[in-house]
């Protein structure tokens, strides 16, 4: 009898051992194939009013609305217009879906603000690689684009940019390689390579616009931090030349923001010299300047549904 | 998604992005008159209001009736009431580069130089 006990002893002592093993085995496994994605590089789906590279979880609904007050200072500013409120400059809502944790979906209406108005807009992106906590991944690369269509009557003047010969000359579109990295806490730097094609310009304007943008979040204490988004659109000199000689120069667009987190909430306070909204115009069409105290007010509001 | 579905949507998403993108440049605008013609000038009331009865007062809008009981255009004198409290705001949001007034589309180049003109001579009858 005694041996018998022995020998189960035995037996379960080895499986013991055989079961940490695996355990061990399996935790390393574990660690080395699961490299942990890197979370909330940014708080939105913005960062400013272009897109951060975060998408919406899966059947998360998103119902946003953004606005664009008009001037604070310069000619067009200042107590008269109660520094910009009067004027909306522009307006979008718009209702955005995950339809699953890398790709989301959007419609949208914009009021506009450039040569075209009455925008509708719809949008696709698609979280191609997150950046992960072991660096196995350093950088989190999200792809955007977005076709938008005029529905505004078409002008009778040939030389508009708004006369529509054509459906196709209402369209424009915006894609966009949204490279992010998460450096620490309190710091997240953005690159935007982005591409703009409008299918109908005006005279010396360019149907292709590239830009190169940049942005990030600096985070100064635990709730505050501070935004910034700078696009630098590649335009061709005699087009610069040509708008300047008709009093329209044209800006590159710059916005400051202001992140504060309260528990519940986050509030942005932006700042930014573009009237527009859109990609599809703030890139190519911004011609209010910061030094003249053309910049405005602006905010998101969104309210996401999960569903 | 699922992926059927995915895998017939994207390329049909995809082929009609390509059918709808075209380039195209809009010829050369008509020489406009000059920023110094402005001082030689002569634009008067009653043109002015031709083009306000026709693209701000025709429709529903700017009559003096409900929304727009401050923003009254019916009358010269009351559209220069609206001017003499409001100069700035009408100049950026009907004769601006970033105009949005009219709603269905901002007034010709001429149209608005002609106001902004009219406006400079301290609005004229």
């Amino acid at each position: 009898m005694k041996h018998i006990y022995l020998l189960l002893l035995g037996c379960g002592l080895g499986l013991n051992a055989f079961a940490q093993e695996s355990l061990e085995a399996l935790v390393e496994k574990e660690t080395v194939k699961t490299h942990e994605p890197v979370i909330a590089t940014y708080k939105s789906t913005r960062l400013i009013q272009g897109h951060s590279p975060e998408t919406l979880k899966k059947r998360e609904l998103d119902f946003r609305v953004a606005h664009h007050f008009g001037d604070l200072g310069g000619e067009f500013g200042g107590p008269k217009t109660f520094f910009g409120l009067d004027n909306s400059a522009d307006v979008r809502i718009a209702f955005e879906y995950g339809v699953t944790d890398r790709i989301m979906v959007g419609i949208g209406r914009t009021k506009g603000s450039g040569s075209l108005t009455q925008l509708y807009e719809g949008l696709a992106k698609y979280k191609v690689l997150a950046q992960t906590t072991d660096d196995h991944m350093p950088v989190t690369v999200t792809l955007f684009g977005n076709a938008v269509v005029s529905g505004m009557t078409s002008s009778t003047t040939v030389s508009d940019a708004s006369y529509f010969g054509k459906f196709s000359d209402r369209m424009s579109y915006t894609g966009q390689v949204i490279i992010a990295r998460k450096f620490s806490r309190n710091v997240s730097l953005t690159l935007l390579p982005t591409l703009v094609h409008r299918n109908r310009v005006g005279y010396k304007d360019q149907n292709d616009i590239f830009a190169l943008g940049g942005g990030g979040r600096v985070k100064f204490t635990k709730r505050l931090g501070l935004l910034l988004e700078y696009y630098y659109p590649f335009r061709s000199q005699e087009s610069k030349d040509y708008f300047k000689s008709q009093g329209r120069e044209l800006y590159n667009p710059l916005a400051v923001g202001v992140e504060w987190e309260t528990g519940g909430h986050v509030f942005h306070l932006n700042f930014g010299n573009s009237t527009a909204i859109l990609e599809n115009q703030f890139i190519p069409e911004t011609s209010s300047s910061w030094l003249q105290g053309q910049f405005r007010w602006g905010f998101n509001i969104s309210r996401r549904f999960s569903l | 998604m699922k992926k059927p579905m995915r895998a017939t949507l994207l390329p049909f998403v995809l082929l009609l992005f390509m059918y709808s993108c075209t380039a195209e440049q809009a010829p050369a605008p008509e020489p406009g008159i000059p920023p110094t013609a402005c001082d030689t000038a002569v634009i008067t009331s009653t043109y002015i209001m031709t083009t306000i009865s026709t693209r701000c007062t025709n429709g529903a809008c700017h009559k003096g009736t409900g929304n727009f009981v401050v923003s009254d255009f019916s009358t010269l004198e009351k559209l220069k009431t609206y001017l003499n409290a409001n100069e700035a705001l009408f100049r950026e949001r009907v004769t601006s580069a970033n105009a949005d007034m009219p709603p269905r589309g901002k007034l010709s180049e001429g149209m608005r130089d002609s106001i902004n003109c009219w406006l400079n001579h301290g609005m004229p009858d």
